[in-house]
C-alpha cells in the first residue's frame, strides 16, 4: 500500500516526535543526578581537571616570573588600599563588637560559622544557552545537591549535581536560578533570577518600594539556601511601568563569572540561620 | 583511525571545548570543534561507526553540561541522520559544501538547545546574549571548519595508509 521510501519517511518523523516528547518529559520528571550523568562526569572531569591545573601553573610561572613590569605600580596602588582598608577592618570590629554585645542584650542566638570547602573551576558549559561550571569537589569532600556556592565578591550559584569527586554549580546567571534577595539600603525583597544576559533580574518587587541606581543587592536568608547578607550585585536599571504592580530591577552581579578559578562551597547551609 | 584512537580524539574535543576555551577568554567563542567533528564523522566515516562516535560524543557532553539528559545526544544523532541522504550527492572537496552544513548544524544545535531551555523553564525566554556569542562562533567555524575537517580527513587516510602499508 505504502512505498518504502514513504514508509521510511514516516518512521524517521515518527521517531523525530518520540524523541521530542522524551526531552520534554525528562525535563520534568528526570533527576540531573542521574548515574549514566555521574559516569560522564567520572570520565571527563578528571582530565578537565588535570588541564585546568597544567594551564593554571603555566599562567602562574607567566605572571610570577615573567610579567613583572606592572607590579611596582601595583604594589604602590595596593598599599594606599591596604592603608583605607585596615581603617575599615577596624571599623567592622568594632562594629561587631556592638553587635554581639546587643544580641546578647537582646536575647539573639549567636549566627553559626559557616564551613567553607574550597573548590577549582575546572570547565564550563559548552552551550550559550545554560550556565553552569564544573568543580572539582564532589561527594567524597561532603559536597551534596543544593548547597551554596559562593565566592569573596558574592554569591556564584548552586549545586545541581555531584558525583564521588566533581560537581556541577549552576550560576545565578542561569535562566533556571532563583535566589530570595533583598536591597541593602531600603530592604525591598525580591527574587533573583538570570536573565541569560550575563545579568539579574530583581522580580517581584512592589512598585511602592525605593529602589536606587547603585544600590546593593544581597541574598535575604529566606529561600534556606543562601546566607542572608551575600552580596549578589548592584542595581544597574530600573523599569517602572505604567501597569503592574511589581518594577522591573535589572541588576549587574558582583562576580565575573567569565574569570571564576576557585569557589568555595558552603557545606552547611542549614544553620545559617541566625535568628530565634 | 583505530576506533580508540578516534574515542581520545573525542574525549580531546570535549576538554578543549569545555576546558581550554574556559581557560583562555581569547578562545570562548572560537571554533565549535565537537560540531565540526560530528560533520566530519557524519560525511566520512561509515554510517555504524559515526552513529556510535556521536552517541558516545552526545553521552559524554549530556554528561556535564546543565541541559537536559539526552538533548545532546539527539543533536547530534539527528544531524548525522540528515546528512545521510546527501552525502552521495554532494561535492565534499568544496569548502562552500562543508560551510553551508556547518552553518546549518550550528543553526540546528541553538534551535535544540534553545528548545532545552524552553522544556526546562517552561517559559520562552530570548537572549541576545546567546544569539551574539551563537554569531561569533558561527563566523569562526565557517571560517575554519572546512579545514578541521580536512585536516581530520587527512589524518584519517595517512593513519590508513600506514597502517595497510605495515
Amino acid at each position: 500500500m505504502f512505498s518504502r521510501k514513504l514508509l521510511l519517511i514516516g518512521g524517521i518523523f515518527a521517531f523525530a516526535v518520540i524523541n521530542i516528547i522524551v526531552l520534554f518529559v525528562s525535563a520534568r520528571y528526570v533527576s540531573s543526578s542521574s548515574a549514566s550523568r555521574h559516569m560522564g562526569i567520572a570520565i571527563v572531569s578528571p582530565l578537565q581537571n588535570a588541564v585546568t591545573a597544567s594551564i593554571q601553573s603555566l599562567r602562574s610561572m607567566w605572571m610570577h616570573y615573567f610579567f613583572l613590569v606592572s607590579t611596582e605600580k601595583e604594589n604602590d596602588s595596593l598599599k594606599k588600599m591596604l592603608a583605607g582598608t585596615i581603617y575599615d577592618v577596624n571599623h567592622c570590629k568594632e562594629t561587631e563588637i556592638s553587635n554581639d554585645r546587643f544580641r546578647k542584650l537582646l536575647d539573639f542566638k549567636n549566627a553559626s560559622k559557616l564551613h567553607y570547602l574550597p573548590a577549582g573551576v575546572i570547565g564550563k558549559d559548552p552551550s550559550h544557552w545554560y550556565k553552569t561550571l564544573v568543580i572539582n569537589k564532589g561527594v567524597s569532600e561532603g559536597i551534596t545537591k543544593g548547597l551554596p556556592v559562593v565566592v569573596p565578591e558574592g554569591v556564584v550559584g548552586q549545586v545541581i549535581d555531584a558525583s564521588d569527586h566533581y560537581a556541577k554549580v549552576l550560576l545565578i546567571i542561569d535562566s533556571n536560578s532563583a535566589v530570595d534577595a533583598l536591597v541593602q539600603q531600603t530592604r525591598a525583597n525580591g527574587i533573583i533570577k538570570g536573565d541569560s544576559e550575563g545579568r539579574c533580574l530583581l522580580n517581584y518587587v512592589p512598585r511602592k518600594e525605593v529602589v536606587n541606581i547603585g544600590d546593593a543587592v544581597v541574598s535575604s536568608g529566606l529561600d534556606g539556601v543562601f546566607a542572608k547578607g551575600l552580596l549578589i550585585g548592584k542595581v544597574t536599571d530600573i523599569i517602572r511601568n505604567k501597569s503592574g504592580i511589581f518594577q522591573d530591577i535589572e541588576v549587574s552581579p558582583f562576580v565575573d563569572f567569565d574569570k571564576i578559578e576557585e569557589v568555595l562551597v558552603v557545606l552547611d547551609p542549614s544553620s545559617q540561620i541566625s535568628y530565634r | 583511525m583505530n576506533p580508540m584512537v578516534r574515542i581520545g580524539l573525542i574525549l580531546f574535543l570535549v576538554i578543549f571545548q569545555t576546558t581550554i576555551y574556559y581557560a583562555i577568554p581569547a578562545l570562548s567563542h572560537f571554533v565549535d570543534l565537537l560540531i565540526t567533528f560530528v560533520i566530519y564523522a557524519g560525511l566520512f566515516l561509515p554510517f555504524l561507526e559515526s552513529v556510535f562516535l556521536i552517541l558516545v560524543l552526545g553521552a559524554l557532553m549530556d554528561s556535564i553540561t546543565g541541559g537536559l539528559f539526552g538533548l545532546y545526544l539527539s543533536i547530534y544523532f539527528w544531524i548525522i541522520v540528515g546528512l545521510r541522504p546527501f552525502v552521495m550527492l554532494l561535492n565534499l572537496k568544496n569548502a562552500h559544501t562543508l560551510r553551508l552544513l556547518l552553518g546549518i548544524a550550528i543553526g540546528f544545535e541553538n534551535l535544540m538547545l534553545y528548545i532545552g531551555t524552553i522544556a526546562l523553564k517552561q517559559e520562552i525566554m530570548f537572549s541576545s546574549e546567546s544569539m551574539r556569542e551563537m554569531a561569533y562562533q558561527l563566523f569562526w567555524t565557517l571560517v575554519l571548519g572546512p579545514f578541521l575537517i580536512r585536516l581530520l580527513n587527512d589524518v584519517d587516510r595517512h593513519l590508513k595508509v600506514d597502517v595497510q602499508s605495515k
